[in-house]
């Protein structure tokens, strides 16, 4: 087992009101390696608090987070980043690519902080580049390129530090249909070289391309769907079904 | 009135972008308006060498405000480059380009109101505080800083000219671009700057011209007329260095593969690469305002505290008497007045010399010219003399003379006075008991010469040049120490007296009134001149006061440098800040610790700070053989104490900068990790 997710809780409180927000109440779930899933849920349900819990950028109230057999809310503050970058890799839903940096140094910029050496930096992204289509982009800068280019240069930098798991938050959020449609097929493609992900979304269609859906509510994980070998398109329509059904919402 | 209201309102909302270039737009305001103000102030003419300063203030402001140009130009293209989204959504919701040009126009226009309003209150202020505190620091009042509508107006006008031009430039960004560009433009990145080699060698061409000017400066007055074109190449030179030595630098660094992808060098170098252009003009500002900051104090402070040793080398003892007659005659009468008057003369040290000869000498050469780089002063005086003083034994021949260059440099085998070669037999860098300064701003050269016959004919040709009317001949010159409170008597006793050269000396019984008629006409040369008389204690009350007028001023444009300084680098850091915000966020989560960033920050900010202030102490090491040339206009220098002071100056201006970048950089942290 890859990932275990065990009764984790997170409460916000603001400092200047008492108020407190229950963004996840006891959530429970474990990832096997080379699994592909999607967490489904409706806005404010709770999915970015808890990617950010998983990627260490937040301290969950209580529970915890084992990947690989070690418990990463554990982890102190000054060795968090070395971890992150180590062991994890991100894709967000404004692709955070540095202005400052050309495309290629971008994609190094993970392997950079960890002092990898050049030449191994170079054979990752000679490896990965035809793969993600970028060959052509890499002496680019971040602002002369398409939506769908920027994002798979973001996959890029995600996986060449080649981590454990790929965490995703809406990754098709800013994309047109088509490039949704190209991303997720890229997604499946390299989830099945073997590569753990684990994407966050409320769209039935970016779903529907996971191996397994887990549905969030309320902060707390209440159902899951397997694809086994359906197509993409059928399971969507369970997808959709569930989420109309169970959580008495209408989804795309 | 729809406009004016449409972009009266603009200013309002997005004060945090008008905020920056308000707040630039103002200070260089101040800036110039406190030149102009001490440049109009009654009080400067009451200065000795007002003119020159006069000249100096007046080429200050011209530079002081093409400095203000570029700055305004600098951060209103920012200013645009931060508004064009809104442009870009007026003009996709039905407003014409030039409606759009039209309300543009406008907020400069109000901009350019409210500077002029709020500059010339917050000038006022400022002036009566700065005054305020330097009375009290200085204990004294050199200076009367008068506010006056002329500098306001001089200054709007300046103004206008600038902010016509950032209409211009508005305008014509605004048309080029199309409704979409200008939506995107906002958020648009930049292209990484070319490094051109060209503009990089012109750079360093004029930051070689501006300190060759400097380095080869021959006399104060030849400062004075090279000190302006020196310091426009010199800001030129900074601002082309900064845009192309320093993006060929770091494209260099990044280059190599090696070193550009570590940790430390890899966002530093990125980042810096990337916004160099804006980042040029910056640190470009900075530099210049610094070595203002640097060469104002510098002089100042500088001419303030060498007024002792002036007067040191000046007074061999504490008076000095000067009859136009021979020394016979002179030292009798003036021995026999003290004597009168019960005046003691203690030490008294007397000796001979010619009248001055005032021209050019130049490769050994003496014309009567008044070219400002070559004039010099000339004195002749015999070899017994000389001995007389020194008491040491000199052997003449024929030609031969020994040269005592007191002010400035002399290296001829030989000078040359129309028809008279003389052969320079040796150098001297000093006799005793002889003043090693002179009063005038020109070099000064003495030549000792055999005897009196010699030069005679010299003088006679150069009184005719002058006008033939008077004789040039010998005058003695009588040190000796009085007691301060028979100074005035003797001074007013020998006043009755007429030298006139070889001539007898004369007694008057009117006093003063008769020389005044007599300097009107011919009876001058038959009544000759009175004695005349310099007290130590006199001269230090007079040059304290025009030097305590000096320094007030330097302090003044010091305090307004410092201040303009501390506002560049305040904006820059909180413009700066707001970009970098995103990028330090996408780091953390790539995985930058937080001990990381705040070292990525440190280096970067070293830099910035570091950078400017090494070139500016570069530029000041310089001007400083100009800032010693030009203090000389007014009395001469000990290059000794001047570095003293300099480096005094240097560490006070290096620590106040320092203070600002630490107070600053921390609201570009908070900016950063928020
Ligand atoms: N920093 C915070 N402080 C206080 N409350 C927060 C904070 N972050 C999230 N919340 C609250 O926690 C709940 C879950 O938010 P979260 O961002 O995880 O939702 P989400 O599922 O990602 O929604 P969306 O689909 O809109 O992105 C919401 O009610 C939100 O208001
Ligand atoms: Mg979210």
């Amino acid at each position: 087992m890859l990932l275990q997710v065990s009764h984790l809780q997170k409460i916000f409180q603001t400092r200047f009101s008492k108020e407190k927000t229950t963004a996840l109440r006891d959530v429970n779930f474990s990832v096997e390696e080379g699994e592909y899933i999607a967490i489904m849920g409706e806005s404010g349900s709770g999915k970015t608090t808890l990617l950010n819990i998983l990627a260490t950028l937040e301290k969950p109230t209580s529970g915890s987070v084992l990947l690989s057999g070690r418990d990463v809310t554990k982890i102190k503050e000054n060795k968090l980043a070395e971890f992150r970058r180590s062991h994890l890799g991100f894709v967000f839903q404004d692709f955070n690519l540095l202005d400052t940096l050309s495309i290629r140094d971008n994609i190094y910029l993970p392997l950079v902080l960890g002092r990898k050496k050049i030449h191994v930096m170079e054979e990752r992204l000679e490896k990965l580049a035809p793969r993600l289509a970028i060959t052509d982009l890499l002496s680019k800068q971040p602002f002369e390129l398409s939506g769908g280019q920027k994002q798979r240069v973001a996959i890029t930098r995600a996986l060449i530090t080649e981590p454990d798991i790929v965490l995703a938050d809406e990754p098709t959020a800013a994309l047109d249909f088509k490039n949704s449609e190209r991303l997720l097929t890229l997604l499946e493609e390299i989830n099945a070289t073997g590569q753990t992900i684990l994407m966050v979304t409320h769209s039935a269609i970016a779903a529907s391309h996971a191996k397994r859906v887990l549905f969030i509510k309320d902060g707390l994980i209440f159902h899951q769907l397997y694809r086994a070998n359906r197509e993409s398109s059928d399971f969507m329509q369970e997808i959709s079904m569930t989420m109309t059904n169970l959580l008495g919402t209408e989804v795309r | 009135m729809f406009y004016f209201k449409l972009a009266s309102r603009n200013i309002r909302k997005s004060i945090s972008n008008f905020l920056p270039f308000a707040l630039s737009s103002v200070v260089m305001f101040m800036m110039n308006l406190m030149v102009a103000t001490i440049l109009l102030s009654p009080s400067l003419k009451n200065l000795k060498g007002s003119s020159s300063l006069s000249l100096l203030l007046c080429l200050g402001l011209v530079v002081l405000s093409l400095f203000a140009a570029i700055f305004m130009v600098y951060s209103y293209r920012f200013l645009l480059k931060r508004r064009t989204k809104e442009f870009g959504l007026y003009n996709i919701l039905g407003l014409k380009k030039r409606q759009i040009i039209r309300i543009s126009v406008l907020e400069l226009f109000i901009m350019f109101a409210a500077t002029i309003v709020a500059g010339t209150l917050l000038g006022i202020v400022f002036a009566k505080f700065l005054y305020l505190i330097l009375v009290r620091l200085l204990g004294e009042n050199y200076f009367e800083l008068q506010w006056s509508p002329l500098a306001v107006i001089i200054v709007a006008a300046a103004f206008a000219l600038i902010y016509l031009l950032l209409m211009a430039i508005g305008s014509f960004s605004i048309r080029r671009k199309s409704s979409l560009d200008l939506l995107k433009n906002a958020n648009k990145g930049e292209k990484e700057p070319k490094s051109r080699a060209i503009l990089a060698w012109l750079g360093i061409l004029c930051l070689m011209t501006g300190y060759y000017l400097a380095v080869t400066v021959t006399s104060p007055l030849d400062a004075l007329t090279k000190f302006f074109i020196a310091v426009l190449f010199v800001i030129v030179g900074t601002l082309l260095f900064y845009m192309s030595f320093t993006i060929w630098l770091l494209k260099r660094q990044k280059k190599n593969k090696n070193y550009y992808y570590q940790p430390k060098h890899f966002i530093t170098v990125s980042s810096m690469l990337y916004r160099m252009k804006q980042n040029a003009v910056g640190l470009a500002n900075i530099t210049v305002l610094v070595t203002m900051t640097f060469v104002t104090l510098a002089t100042t402070v500088g001419l303030y505290s060498s007024i002792n040793g002036f007067l040191d080398d000046y007074f061999v003892q504490n008076t000095i008497i000067n009859v136009n007659s021979t020394e016979q005659r002179s030292n009798a009468l003036v021995d026999k007045v003290a004597e009168k008057n019960g005046v003691p003369l203690k030490h008294k040290i007397v000796y001979e010399m010619s009248n001055s000869l005032i021209g050019s000498m130049k490769d050994g050469t003496f014309e009567n010219k008044q070219t400002l780089s070559t004039l010099t002063m000339v004195n002749f005086m015999t070899a017994d003399t000389y001995e007389q003083l020194t008491g040491k034994k000199v052997h003449l021949h024929g030609n031969e003379a020994i040269a005592y260059p007191a002010v400035g440099r002399f290296n001829d085998d030989s000078a040359t006075f129309g028809n008279h070669t003389f052969e320079i037999k040796d150098t001297i860098y000093g006799i005793s008991n002889f003043p090693s300064i002179s009063m005038t701003a020109s070099n000064w050269l003495i030549l000792i010469v055999n005897s009196k016959a010699q030069i005679q004919p010299i003088l006679d040709d150069a009184g005719k040049a002058a006008g033939g009317q008077n004789k040039l001949g010998f005058d003695t010159t009588i040190s000796a120490d009085i007691p301060a409170k028979d100074v005035k008597k003797l001074q007013t006793a020998l006043s009755y007296y007429r030298a006139n050269g070889d001539r007898p000396i004369q007694s008057t019984q009117n006093s003063e009134t008769d020389i005044d008629q007599d300097d009107r006409g011919e009876a001058k040369t038959l009544a000759g001149m009175p004695p005349t008389l310099q007290s130590y204690d006199d001269l230090h009350e007079r040059f304290l006061s025009f030097a305590g007028g000096f320094l007030f001023i330097g302090l003044v444009l010091g305090f307004t440098f410092i201040l303009g300084t501390a506002l560049i680098i305040y904006y820059k850091q909180i413009s700066e800040g707001e970009q970098d915000k995103r990028s330090f966020e996408i780091l953390q989560e790539v995985g930058l610790s937080g001990a990381e960033v705040r070292q990525t920050i440190r280096s970067q900010v070293l830099l910035v700070f570091f950078l400017p202030i090494t070139v500016a102490i570069i530029h000041f090491g310089f001007a400083f053989i100009m800032i010693q040339k030009l203090i000389n206009l007014f009395g001469p220098t000990r290059l000794g104490l001047l570095l003293l002071t300099s480096t005094g100056t240097i560490t006070v201006v290096a620590v106040i900068y320092y203070l600002i970048y630490k107070q600053t950089s921390r609201a570009y942290y908070r900016i950063v990790e928020r």
